[in-house]
């Protein structure tokens, strides 16, 4: 098991508020990491530390490491860091404009302007995501008639044309209906053996289902979000060592 | 289960069924005979504008009427060639500055601006919006037109300061309505082009314009219509002559103002000349705004 992203004694306050304490973790790479754990434990929150977002929002501070690939995120170039991590929110959203557009906005981007070069890129990324073939004949048509489904798998292909290594998915499923959410862990699984997969999930079974290793989140009592607990995700789900975990994953916490 | 029915039967009757089967209460009615006095004063006015105006209309002929390039009533020459250009040439050139100035306020103040910096615009813009023309046309004069005198020469007054009057007495329509459009965009166009390594100008260019052009072309297409309208501040800047505009640099009259100089004594056929340009204006004003409501309807 390969170490993809490290992370050493992570805090993270917004303005004077404590969020995140003491994060400690090493995520695998090409594997999937479910977070779970209760709303406000501050699950977005970490996600948006491995693609430096949270600095957009004002009034961040950061303290501890993170490392990918033995390279600390600190001293990356932010908008290179997050070309290299991609990020798939909860609503289902396109971009104005079509489907090509949607996908090759990334790549634009970056100053890639060649059409045949786009072109190429926006197929990949679209076969890449199971799409190519439902959407090859209206890719010129808009990406707002699109259902919530085939939105959110444009939104994996428009992370997946900047061929980033990591995909953090941020409860990426919890507004589709079953066969969407299939076709999206279908998809996580397949992204595995090219990508290293972080995703929050709300759905203990989709977690169990989908991930390999699981991390439990809860907020302490001083308000502050900890790691509970941290494993294989058969152990977690199995035979968790903390009384928490337990009582979380078997819908009986708080 | 039950719970769910209950409810549900609740906020039906809260809606559309409520109106069918109600009675109109004594509030709907009065609301109801206000909007329908409106109505019939907008449409007589309309009619009253039209019978007033037409006997010129006969007596001229609607061609000579509209594009005849003297306006010299007391010679009976009533061409209004020399209004009318001045009047496009003013909402032209102030909308080509006011357009595209009164979109980057919106995008700053939106986009850019911390919050105190954005309340004090704000207040500004409503602020600049209340001011009454009179008082942008003084600020013409005592600001805009030793200015012009200066740089360009002549007498300052003209199309030039109509111009720089007219943008600035549009910015803030232009502004307050580009920055609701550019507001209402979902935070997720932003947060997609952020996430994907964009910088805070592409996620304006590439994830907010585009969902808010339509919004911002209501917004200049109204402010065309407040611009064409303008009479006072235009009024006190322009030098008042109906010369045909060759220049931009020359003393100019516009379609209003020319009818609020005249109106006082005119009688006879200069009369019901000046109704013919209010006619004008009406159409004008209804054309601006029948397409602002298109371009807020079509499809994106
Ligand atoms: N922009 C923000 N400014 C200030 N506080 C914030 C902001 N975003 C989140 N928080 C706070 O940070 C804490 C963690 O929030 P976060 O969204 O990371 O939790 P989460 O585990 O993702 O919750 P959920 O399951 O509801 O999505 C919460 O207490 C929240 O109120
Ligand atoms: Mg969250």
């Amino acid at each position: 098991m390969n170490p993809k992203i490290e992370v050493n004694d992570l805090n993270l306050w917004f303005g004077r508020v404590h969020i995140l304490q003491d994060i400690d973790i090493i995520i695998p790479a090409n594997q999937v990491t479910a977070v779970i754990g209760p709303s406000g434990s501050g699950k977005s929150s970490l996600l948006r530390c491995f693609d430096r977002t949270n600095e957009l929002i004002t009034r961040t501070k950061t303290t501890g490491h993170i490392v990918i690939d033995g390279r600390d995120l600190a001293f990356e170039d932010p908008l290179d860091l997050r070309s290299r991590v991609g990020m798939i929110f909860q609503q289902p959203a396109s971009l104005p404009g079509s489907i090509y557009e949607n996908v090759a906005v990334g790549p634009r981007l970056f100053g890639i302007r060649d059409r045949r070069k786009l072109d190429v890129i926006v197929e990949e990324s679209l076969t890449r995501a199971a799409l190519f073939n439902e959407l090859k004949d209206r890719l010129k048509k808009s990406a707002g008639a699109l259902s919530g489904g085939q939105k959110q798998r444009m939104a994996i292909a428009r992370a997946l044309a900047l061929n980033p290594e990591v995909l953090l998915f941020d409860e990426a499923t919890s507004a589709l209906d079953p066969i969407s959410t299939q076709r999206v862990e279908d998809l996580i699984d397949k992204l595995k053996s090219t990508t290293t997969i972080i995703m929050v999930s709300h759905n203990m079974q989709q977690a169990a289902r989908v991930s390999d290793h699981t991390l439990f989140m809860n907020v302490e009592e001083d308000g502050a979000a900890r790691v509970v607990e941290f494993g294989p995700t058969d152990k977690i789900f199995t035979n968790p060592e903390d009384e928490k975990t337990e009582r979380y994953i078997t819908g009986r916490f708080g | 289960m039950g719970h769910y029915q209950k409810s549900s039967t609740r906020s039906l009757n809260n809606g559309t069924a409520y109106l069918k089967m109600r009675k109109m209460s004594l509030v709907e009615l009065v609301l109801f005979l206000f909007t329908l006095t409106s109505l019939v004063g907008l449409v007589l006015i309309f009619l009253f504008v039209i019978k007033e105006s037409l006997p010129i209309f006969l007596k001229v002929g609607p061609l000579p009427f509209l594009f005849g390039s003297i306006w010299q009533p007391t010679a009976g020459k009533f061409g209004l060639l020399p209004l009318l250009l001045s009047s496009l040439i003013l909402v032209a050139g102030s909308i080509i500055l006011a357009g595209p100035l009164g979109v980057a306020l919106a995008i700053f103040m939106v986009e850019y601006a911390p919050s105190y910096v954005r309340i004090g615009l704000k207040t500004l813009v409503e602020l600049l919006a209340g001011i009454p023309s009179v008082v942008y046309g003084f600020f013409g004069i005592i600001v805009i037109i030793p200015l012009v005198r200066n740089v360009v020469g002549g007498s300052g007054f003209g199309l030039i300061p109509g111009i720089l009057v007219l943008t600035v007495m549009i910015i803030p329509t232009v502004t307050a309505v580009a920055a609701d459009a550019i507001r209402v965009v979902p935070k997720e166009n932003r947060l997609i082009i952020f996430a994907l390594g964009g910088t805070r100008w592409q996620s304006v260019y590439r994830g907010v314009l585009p969902a808010a052009t339509r919004g911002i072309f209501t917004g200049i297409i109204l402010a065309e219509g407040r611009a064409i309208g303008e009479t006072m501040a235009v009024l006190m800047v322009l030098g008042n002559a109906p010369l045909l505009p060759r220049t931009l640099n020359q003393p100019a009259s516009a379609l209003p103002s020319q009818i609020a100089l005249d109106m006082a004594y005119a009688s006879g056929d200069h009369r019901t000349a000046l109704f013919g340009i209010g006619l004008l204006l009406l159409i004008f004003s209804a054309l601006f705004i029948s397409l602002a409501r298109r371009v807020a309807r079509s499809a994106a």
